[in-house]
C-alpha cells in the first residue's frame, strides 16, 4: 500500500505532533489513513460503536424539516452515515444544497462519491477546515442568506479539545443556523475489556498507526495498545516505539525508544457534562435525547439570530 | 481600510527580483497575442512578474494545499505521469506540479499561446535543472494535443475568457487529456464576493497600493525602478478584466456538455489580492470513453 500525505503541511506538522508524544486523529482520515479508515469503518466492530441511526434521524424530522435548507456537515467521515440520514428522514427531499467540512480532503472525496451515488442531483460543496484549532473565516458570510441546518455525529468525541472545537463550530455557523450534536454517552461498563474489545482487531490497527507508518516508522518498529482513561472517560490508543528512529524533513525529530505516542481519543461524556460543554460555547441549548439503552447522547443547539 | 499587514509569503522572490526588469522589455518585443479583451498580451506580460514579486496578484500558491491533494490523488500509485500547465503566465504551476510530486517521473508540458510566457518557464526550468517542453499554442488550437495528458493543470484561468467562449475552452483542454484524465484549476467564485472597500477603487486607478509600495522600498527599488513599475501596473490595472462564471451550476453545466464531470468542489476564502477573496477549487475528470 502506497503510504502519502495529502499536502506537504500535513507531513510537517505531524511530524512536529509525534515528536511531542501526540498524533491527533484527524490524521487518521487524511492521506492514505483515508483508505485504512474507510476499511474500519465498514467493519462490524466499528458499526457496533456507533451510531444512533434511528434517534438522530427523528430530531431531524422533527427540527429540520423545512424546504429549501441548507445542510452542513462537520466531519462527515466517509459518507455511509450521511446517506443513511438522508434516506430516513424528510431531508433527501428538503436541502438546497449539502456542504461537508473536514479536515481531510482525501476522505471527503470518498464521502462525496458515496453521496452522489445515492443521490445524484444533490448538489455537494466542501470546506476544507480543521475545526479543532480556528473557525472557518467567511463561512458564515457565504451562508447567511440561508437557512442552515448543522450536523456534528461522532466527531467531538475524537478532537484533542472537545470544548474548543464546539466553540469554533460556534464561531463558524451564521445566526439562526440550528444543529443536531451526537457524542458517545458514558456508562460504566464494568470491566476495562468491555471498552476496549471493539478496538482489539488489526483493521483498528492499521487505520490508528497508518499516520505514523506515513511518517516512515513501520509497523515492526513500534506496539500498539488500547488503554481505558478513567479519569478522562476515554478509549485511548498508544503507539511505543521499540527503537530510536527519526522522522520528520530531514530527520529532525527523533523518537526515542520507549516513547508513547497517543495515535487514538474517543470520549465518553456524561449528559449533564456534554450540556455543559453545549452551553459554554455559546450555542442555546434545545434539546436532547439520552435513552438508558442508548450508547449515544444527541442534542438540538441553536445560534441565536442576534 | 487595508487590514493586513505587509506580507512576507511571497515565493520565487529571487527569480522575480533578477527578471522584473526584463520582462518588461522581453514583454515589449515579442508579445503578439490578443488577450483579456485586448489586442496585444505585453501589458499582462510586462507587468506579471513586477506584481507577483510585490504579491499582488492571485498567486497558485493560495491553493497550494490544494494543488498538492489533487497532483497526488490524480497521480495515484502511477510512477509516470504527463503533466501539462495550460494558461500558464509564469512558472509558478510547473513549480507546484514539481514539488509535489518530486518522487515520481513526470512530463512537464508547458502550453500558453505567449512566447513571453513560455520565456519565464524556461527561466525557471534552467535554473533548477528541470526538463519541460514548452509548446506555444492557443487553447483555441491544441488539437494537436489530443489525449496527451493525465492532467492539466491551470490557476484561476477560466475566468480570463468571457461566458461565450467557457464551454469552448473547457471542450478544447478535455481533449488534451487521455481517458480518466483531469483538469485541476481554481475559479474566482463571484457568487458571495464580500465587500470591497474604497481603497481597491484607488488600487485599480493608482495601480499600486501601499503594501506594494512598502514591498518595493524593502527590496531597495531605486527611484527610476518605482516609476517604471507604478508605470506598467496602471497599464495592467487598467486593462485586466475577468469573466466570472454566473454560479456554480454554470460550471457543472459546462463540463457536463464536454464530457467532463465535476470530481471534486471545494469552497475557499483566500487572503485575496487585496481583499478576501472567495474561489472554487475543482478537478473535473474526463469521462473515460
Amino acid at each position: 500500500m502506497r503510504h502519502y500525505f495529502e499536502c506537504d503541511k500535513h507531513f510537517n506538522e505531524l511530524a512536529r505532533l509525534v515528536a511531542t508524544g501526540v498524533a491527533p486523529l484527524k490524521y487518521a482520515y487524511a492521506g492514505s489513513s483515508s483508505a485504512t479508515h474507510t476499511t474500519l469503518a465498514n467493519s462490524y466492530d466499528y458499526r457496533s460503536v456507533n451510531w444512533d441511526l434511528h434517534s438522530q434521524s427523528n430530531f431531524i424530522n422533527k427540527y429540520f424539516s423545512f424546504n429549501n435548507i441548507d445542510l452542513v456537515e462537520f466531519g462527515p467521515g466517509t459518507g455511509q452515515h450521511t446517506v443513511n440520514i438522508l434516506k430516513n428522514t424528510s431531508l433527501k427531499h428538503n436541502i438546497r444544497q449539502y456542504t461537508g467540512i473536514d479536515f481531510s480532503r482525501e476522505l471527503f472525496l470518498i464521502a462525496r462519491n458515496n453521496i452522489k451515488h445515492e443521490f445524484p442531483d444533490m448538489n455537494v460543496d466542501f470546506w476544507n477546515a480543521d475545526v479543532e484549532n480556528s473557525f472557518i473565516n467567511g463561512f458564515a458570510d457565504k451562508y447567511k442568506s440561508c437557512q442552515v441546518f448543522f450536523l456534528c455525529l461522532g466527531v467531538l468525541g475524537n478532537v484533542e479539545d472537545t470544548r474548543l472545537a464546539l466553540k469554533n463550530i460556534y464561531k463558524t455557523v451564521p445566526k439562526g443556523s440550528t444543529g443536531l450534536l451526537s457524542v458517545a454517552k458514558y456508562s460504566d461498563n464494568g470491566a476495562v475489556s468491555n471498552y476496549t474489545t471493539p478496538y482489539d482487531n488489526d483493521i483498528f490497527r492499521a487505520a490508528a498507526l497508518e499516520p505514523i507508518k506515513s511518517l516512515g516508522v513501520s509497523l515492526s518498529a513500534c506496539n500498539m495498545t488500547v488503554e481505558w482513561n478513567q479519569e478522562e472517560q476515554s478509549i485511548e490508543g498508544y503507539a511505543t516505539i521499540k527503537e530510536d528512529i527519526h522522522i520528520g524533513l530531514t530527520g529532525k525529530h527523533k523518537l526515542e525508544k520507549d516513547k508513547k505516542i497517543r495515535c487514538f481519543v474517543s470520549r465518553r461524556f456524561g449528559f449533564h457534562e456534554f450540556q455543559s460543554i453545549v452551553t459554554e460555547s455559546g450555542f442555546f441549548y434545545v434539546d436532547s435525547d439520552c435513552a438508558c439503552n442508548a450508547g449515544t447522547i444527541n442534542c438540538v443547539v441553536k445560534k441565536n439570530e442576534k | 481600510m487595508w487590514s493586513r499587514k505587509m506580507r512576507n509569503d511571497a515565493h520565487h522572490v529571487a527569480i522575480y527580483t533578477d527578471i522584473w526588469k526584463q520582462a518588461v522589455e522581453f514583454a515589449n518585443m515579442n508579445c503578439a497575442t490578443t488577450f483579456n479583451g485586448t489586442d496585444n498580451c505585453n501589458w499582462y506580460h510586462a507587468a506579471w512578474p513586477l506584481l507577483r514579486l510585490l504579491n499582488v496578484v492571485s498567486t497558485p500558491y493560495w491553493h497550494y494545499d490544494f494543488y498538492q491533494f489533487a497532483l497526488r490523488n490524480a497521480v495515484g500509485p502511477k510512477q509516470s505521469v504527463d503533466i501539462a500547465v495550460i494558461g500558464a503566465a509564469d512558472f509558478a504551476m510547473a513549480s507546484i506540479a514539481s514539488e509535489t510530486l518530486k518522487n515520481i517521473n513526470i512530463n512537464i508540458s508547458v502550453i500558453d499561446q505567449c512566447k513571453t510566457a513560455l520565456h519565464f518557464n524556461n527561466i525557471w526550468a534552467n535554473r533548477n535543472n528541470i526538463k519541460i517542453t514548452p509548446l506555444q499554442l492557443s487553447v483555441f488550437n491544441v488539437e494537436e494535443l489530443e489525449a496527451s495528458y493525465d492532467i492539466v493543470i491551470s490557476d484561476a484561468f477560466l475566468t480570463r475568457f468571457p461566458a461565450s467562449s467557457k464551454s469552448d475552452v473547457i471542450f478544447r483542454i478535455a481533449s488534451t487529456l487521455k481517458p480518466g484524465g483531469k483538469f485541476i484549476t481554481t475559479v474566482r467564485d463571484y457568487s458571495w464576493e464580500t465587500h470591497r472597500s474604497e481603497n481597491i477603487a484607488s488600487l485599480t486607478r493608482n495601480g499600486l497600493n501601499e503594501l506594494a509600495l512598502n514591498q518595493m522600498f524593502s527590496l531597495s527599488f531605486s527611484n527610476d525602478d518605482i516609476s517604471l513599475a507604478l508605470s506598467i501596473a496602471k497599464q495592467y490595472a487598467k486593462n485586466i478584466n475577468s469573466f466570472p462564471f454566473s454560479d456554480n451550476d454554470q460550471i457543472e453545466k459546462c463540463c457536463r456538455a464536454n464530457k467532463m464531470t465535476v470530481e471534486y468542489k471545494e469552497s475557499a476564502l483566500t487572503s485575496g489580492e487585496f481583499d478576501a477573496t472567495p474561489y472554487c477549487r475543482l478537478i473535473l475528470k474526463k469521462q473515460p470513453y
